[in-house]
Protein backbone atom coordinates (compact mmCIF):
# COMPACT_ATOMS: atom_id res chain seq x y z
CA UNK A 1 0.00 0.00 0.00
CA UNK A 2 1.68 3.36 -0.95
CA UNK A 3 1.56 6.34 1.42
CA UNK A 4 -0.94 7.91 -0.16
CA UNK A 5 -3.26 5.00 -0.09
CA UNK A 6 -2.40 4.21 3.46
CA UNK A 7 -3.36 7.88 4.61
CA UNK A 8 -6.65 7.84 2.46
CA UNK A 9 -7.27 4.88 4.18
CA UNK A 10 -6.43 6.41 7.82
CA UNK A 11 -8.88 9.97 6.41
CA UNK A 12 -11.84 7.73 5.68
CA UNK A 13 -12.12 6.36 8.75
CA UNK A 14 -11.23 9.04 10.91
CA UNK A 15 -11.22 11.87 9.09
CA UNK A 16 -13.80 14.56 8.40
CA UNK A 17 -14.68 16.73 4.99
CA UNK A 18 -13.65 19.95 4.86
CA UNK A 19 -14.04 22.31 1.70
CA UNK A 20 -10.59 24.07 0.85
CA UNK A 21 -11.16 27.20 -1.07
CA UNK A 22 -8.88 29.47 -2.69
CA UNK A 23 -10.67 33.42 -2.99
CA UNK A 24 -9.55 35.07 -6.06
CA UNK A 25 -10.43 38.63 -6.47
CA UNK A 26 -11.86 40.91 -3.53
CA UNK A 27 -15.33 41.88 -2.30
CA UNK A 28 -17.85 41.68 -4.75
CA UNK A 29 -15.26 40.56 -7.24
CA UNK A 30 -14.29 37.61 -6.14
CA UNK A 31 -14.41 34.10 -7.47
CA UNK A 32 -13.87 31.10 -5.23
CA UNK A 33 -12.28 27.82 -6.23
CA UNK A 34 -13.20 24.69 -4.19
CA UNK A 35 -12.22 21.60 -3.35
CA UNK A 36 -14.07 19.46 -0.85
CA UNK A 37 -10.98 17.18 0.69
CA UNK A 38 -11.10 14.57 3.55
CA UNK A 39 -8.59 16.07 6.37
CA UNK A 40 -7.51 14.81 9.92
CA UNK A 41 -8.94 18.24 11.77
CA UNK A 42 -7.19 18.36 15.84
CA UNK A 43 -9.51 21.11 17.06
CA UNK A 44 -8.79 24.04 19.11
CA UNK A 45 -5.36 22.76 20.19
CA UNK A 46 -5.05 23.06 24.21
CA UNK A 47 -1.98 23.70 26.54
CA UNK A 48 -0.47 20.28 25.92
CA UNK A 49 0.21 21.52 22.33
CA UNK A 50 1.24 24.84 23.19
CA UNK A 51 4.72 23.88 21.63
CA UNK A 52 6.06 24.67 18.59
CA UNK A 53 4.17 27.08 16.16
CA UNK A 54 0.66 25.82 17.02
CA UNK A 55 -1.27 27.90 19.13
CA UNK A 56 -4.42 27.69 21.07
CA UNK A 57 -7.20 28.25 19.05
CA UNK A 58 -5.85 26.99 15.99
CA UNK A 59 -6.26 23.93 14.24
CA UNK A 60 -4.17 21.20 13.14
CA UNK A 61 -4.98 19.74 9.49
CA UNK A 62 -3.44 17.06 7.94
CA UNK A 63 -5.11 16.00 4.21
CA UNK A 64 -3.63 13.73 1.11
CA UNK A 65 -3.47 15.02 -2.15
CA UNK A 66 -6.15 12.97 -3.10
CA UNK A 67 -8.85 15.00 -3.61
CA UNK A 68 -6.95 17.61 -4.41
CA UNK A 69 -5.65 15.87 -7.95
CA UNK A 70 -9.13 14.58 -8.76
CA UNK A 71 -10.61 17.84 -8.91
CA UNK A 72 -7.61 19.59 -10.62
CA UNK A 73 -7.66 21.99 -7.87
CA UNK A 74 -7.01 25.19 -7.85
CA UNK A 75 -8.00 24.58 -11.62
CA UNK A 76 -6.09 27.02 -15.01
CA UNK A 77 -3.11 29.17 -13.37
CA UNK A 78 -1.33 31.63 -15.58
CA UNK A 79 1.44 29.25 -17.49
CA UNK A 80 4.31 31.67 -16.53
CA UNK A 81 6.73 29.55 -18.70
CA UNK A 82 9.48 29.20 -15.76
CA UNK A 83 11.21 25.70 -15.51
CA UNK A 84 11.09 25.77 -11.89
CA UNK A 85 7.85 26.24 -10.20
CA UNK A 86 6.27 25.57 -6.96
CA UNK A 87 3.55 22.69 -6.92
CA UNK A 88 0.34 24.58 -7.56
CA UNK A 89 -1.72 21.48 -6.04
CA UNK A 90 -0.34 22.64 -2.52
CA UNK A 91 -1.96 25.02 -0.51
CA UNK A 92 -1.25 28.62 0.45
CA UNK A 93 -0.69 30.64 3.10
CA UNK A 94 -3.90 33.05 3.66
CA UNK A 95 -6.16 29.99 1.36
CA UNK A 96 -9.46 29.13 3.52
CA UNK A 97 -10.33 25.75 5.51
CA UNK A 98 -13.91 25.62 5.81
CA UNK A 99 -14.16 23.26 8.87
CA UNK A 100 -18.03 22.46 10.20
CA UNK A 101 -19.07 25.97 8.45
CA UNK A 102 -16.26 28.15 9.68
CA UNK A 103 -13.94 29.74 7.52
CA UNK A 104 -10.19 29.12 8.84
CA UNK A 105 -7.18 31.15 7.04
CA UNK A 106 -4.34 28.78 6.74
CA UNK A 107 -1.37 29.95 8.49
CA UNK A 108 0.78 27.42 7.75
CA UNK A 109 1.32 24.93 5.07
CA UNK A 110 3.98 21.68 4.88
CA UNK A 111 3.84 19.80 2.02
CA UNK A 112 5.46 16.27 2.78
CA UNK A 113 7.29 14.28 -0.03
CA UNK A 114 8.14 10.92 -0.25
CA UNK A 115 10.71 10.06 -3.29
CA UNK A 116 9.59 13.21 -4.58
CA UNK A 117 5.71 12.64 -4.68
CA UNK A 118 3.25 15.00 -2.93
CA UNK A 119 1.60 12.26 -0.13
CA UNK A 120 1.10 14.42 2.73
CA UNK A 121 0.39 18.25 3.84
CA UNK A 122 0.09 19.06 7.09
CA UNK A 123 -1.52 22.49 8.08
CA UNK A 124 -2.63 25.15 10.60
CA UNK A 125 -5.45 26.83 10.37
CA UNK A 126 -6.59 30.16 12.42
CA UNK A 127 -9.10 32.72 12.32
CA UNK B 1 -15.98 9.23 -19.49
CA UNK B 2 -13.60 8.54 -16.23
CA UNK B 3 -13.52 11.59 -15.03
CA UNK B 4 -16.47 13.85 -14.88
CA UNK B 5 -17.25 17.10 -13.12
CA UNK B 6 -16.90 20.62 -12.76
CA UNK B 7 -13.37 22.09 -13.48
CA UNK B 8 -12.27 25.66 -13.02
CA UNK B 9 -10.34 26.62 -16.62
CA UNK B 10 -9.55 30.15 -15.47
CA UNK B 11 -9.95 32.28 -12.24
CA UNK B 12 -8.21 35.44 -12.35
CA UNK B 13 -7.62 39.38 -11.43
CA UNK B 14 -7.69 40.75 -14.44
CA UNK B 15 -5.76 44.45 -13.54
CA UNK B 16 -2.79 45.11 -16.75
CA UNK B 17 -3.30 44.08 -20.41
CA UNK B 18 -2.75 40.05 -20.90
CA UNK B 19 -1.66 38.70 -24.75
CA UNK B 20 -3.04 35.83 -24.53
CA UNK B 21 -2.35 33.84 -20.93
CA UNK B 22 -2.65 30.72 -21.82
CA UNK B 23 -4.01 29.11 -18.32
CA UNK B 24 -3.00 24.93 -17.37
CA UNK B 25 -5.29 22.80 -18.62
CA UNK B 26 -7.63 20.32 -17.28
CA UNK B 27 -6.15 16.97 -18.41
CA UNK B 28 -7.71 13.08 -18.02
CA UNK B 29 -11.09 13.84 -19.84
CA UNK B 30 -10.49 11.12 -22.39
CA UNK B 31 -14.38 10.40 -23.91
CA UNK B 32 -16.29 14.13 -22.56
CA UNK B 33 -19.38 13.44 -24.72
CA UNK B 34 -20.16 17.37 -23.47
CA UNK B 35 -19.75 19.95 -22.05
CA UNK B 36 -21.02 23.16 -20.28
CA UNK B 37 -19.01 26.06 -20.07
CA UNK B 38 -19.69 28.96 -17.74
CA UNK B 39 -17.58 32.21 -18.32
CA UNK B 40 -18.41 35.05 -15.81
CA UNK B 41 -16.79 38.86 -15.63
CA UNK B 42 -16.92 40.39 -12.46
CA UNK B 43 -16.73 43.97 -13.05
CA UNK B 44 -15.03 46.51 -11.30
CA UNK B 45 -13.54 49.58 -13.09
CA UNK B 46 -11.27 50.19 -15.98
CA UNK B 47 -10.16 47.98 -19.09
CA UNK B 48 -11.49 47.77 -22.61
CA UNK B 49 -12.04 44.09 -23.70
CA UNK B 50 -11.82 40.82 -21.91
CA UNK B 51 -11.49 37.92 -23.88
CA UNK B 52 -12.11 34.06 -22.90
CA UNK B 53 -11.11 31.32 -25.67
CA UNK B 54 -11.73 27.96 -24.23
CA UNK B 55 -9.57 25.38 -26.56
CA UNK B 56 -9.13 21.44 -26.83
CA UNK B 57 -6.34 19.47 -27.94
CA UNK B 58 -5.99 16.00 -30.01
CA UNK B 59 -2.15 15.71 -29.54
CA UNK B 60 -1.14 15.79 -26.02
CA UNK B 61 -1.76 19.66 -25.49
CA UNK B 62 1.17 20.50 -28.33
CA UNK B 63 -1.37 22.20 -30.37
CA UNK B 64 -4.69 23.59 -29.32
CA UNK B 65 -7.49 24.48 -31.12
CA UNK B 66 -10.74 26.81 -30.33
CA UNK B 67 -14.19 25.10 -28.97
CA UNK B 68 -15.55 28.70 -27.55
CA UNK B 69 -14.88 32.42 -27.56
CA UNK B 70 -16.45 34.68 -24.82
CA UNK B 71 -16.00 38.32 -25.21
CA UNK B 72 -16.66 40.67 -22.23
CA UNK B 73 -16.09 44.51 -21.62
CA UNK B 74 -16.94 47.09 -19.55
CA UNK B 75 -19.84 45.27 -17.37
CA UNK B 76 -20.21 42.58 -15.31
CA UNK B 77 -21.96 39.49 -17.19
CA UNK B 78 -22.33 35.76 -16.89
CA UNK B 79 -22.29 33.39 -20.61
CA UNK B 80 -22.91 30.08 -20.61
CA UNK B 81 -22.53 27.18 -23.75
CA UNK B 82 -22.66 24.18 -24.11
CA UNK B 83 -20.66 21.45 -26.62
CA UNK B 84 -20.93 18.01 -27.96
CA UNK B 85 -19.32 15.60 -28.88
CA UNK B 86 -21.87 13.04 -30.40
CA UNK B 87 -23.52 13.39 -33.62
CA UNK B 88 -21.97 13.84 -36.89
CA UNK B 89 -19.43 16.62 -38.00
CA UNK B 90 -19.24 17.82 -41.60
CA UNK B 91 -15.91 17.80 -42.62
CA UNK B 92 -14.88 21.53 -42.42
CA UNK B 93 -11.20 23.37 -42.40
CA UNK B 94 -10.45 24.67 -38.91
CA UNK B 95 -9.66 28.24 -38.11
CA UNK B 96 -9.23 30.10 -34.21
CA UNK B 97 -12.23 31.53 -33.40
CA UNK B 98 -12.56 35.30 -34.05
CA UNK B 99 -16.02 36.25 -32.76
CA UNK B 100 -17.86 34.76 -29.92
CA UNK B 101 -19.17 31.55 -31.24
CA UNK B 102 -18.51 27.94 -30.41
CA UNK B 103 -16.96 24.98 -32.34
CA UNK B 104 -19.41 22.41 -31.58
CA UNK B 105 -18.58 18.64 -31.74
CA UNK B 106 -14.94 19.14 -31.59
CA UNK B 107 -13.52 17.64 -28.31
CA UNK B 108 -10.38 16.09 -27.38
CA UNK B 109 -8.98 15.19 -23.92
CA UNK B 110 -8.36 18.18 -22.44
CA UNK B 111 -9.38 21.90 -21.97
CA UNK B 112 -7.69 24.84 -21.19
CA UNK B 113 -8.59 28.71 -21.16
CA UNK B 114 -6.84 31.48 -23.26
CA UNK B 115 -7.36 35.05 -21.89
CA UNK B 116 -6.63 38.21 -23.11
CA UNK B 117 -6.99 41.99 -22.62
CA UNK B 118 -6.78 45.32 -23.21
CA UNK B 119 -6.80 48.50 -20.78
CA UNK B 120 -6.44 48.33 -17.05
CA UNK B 121 -8.90 46.77 -15.11
CA UNK B 122 -9.27 47.10 -11.53
CA UNK B 123 -11.26 45.41 -8.87
CA UNK B 124 -12.14 42.44 -11.83
CA UNK B 125 -12.51 38.84 -11.79
CA UNK B 126 -12.78 36.62 -14.70
CA UNK B 127 -14.15 33.00 -14.07
CA UNK B 128 -14.35 30.26 -16.24
CA UNK B 129 -15.45 26.79 -15.58
CA UNK B 130 -16.48 23.33 -17.35
CA UNK B 131 -19.11 20.78 -16.44
CA UNK B 132 -17.43 18.03 -18.30
CA UNK B 133 -19.45 14.97 -18.89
Amino acid sequence: MSDIDALDEALAAAGEDVILRRIVGTGTASVNVDVTVRASVRRDATAMELVGTLAQGEDAVIISPTQIDAAQWPGGQPESGAVHQPDPRVPRINDTLIIQGRPRKLKMVQPILVDGELVRINMVAAG
Amino acid sequence: MDNPGVYTLAALGITTALAASAQTPITGLAGMSAVTLEASLAYGSGGSTCIAVVQTSFDGGTTWRDVARFEFATASAVKVANLQAAGAKAIASYSALSTETVLDGVLGDRLRAVVTSTGIYANTTLAVRASVR
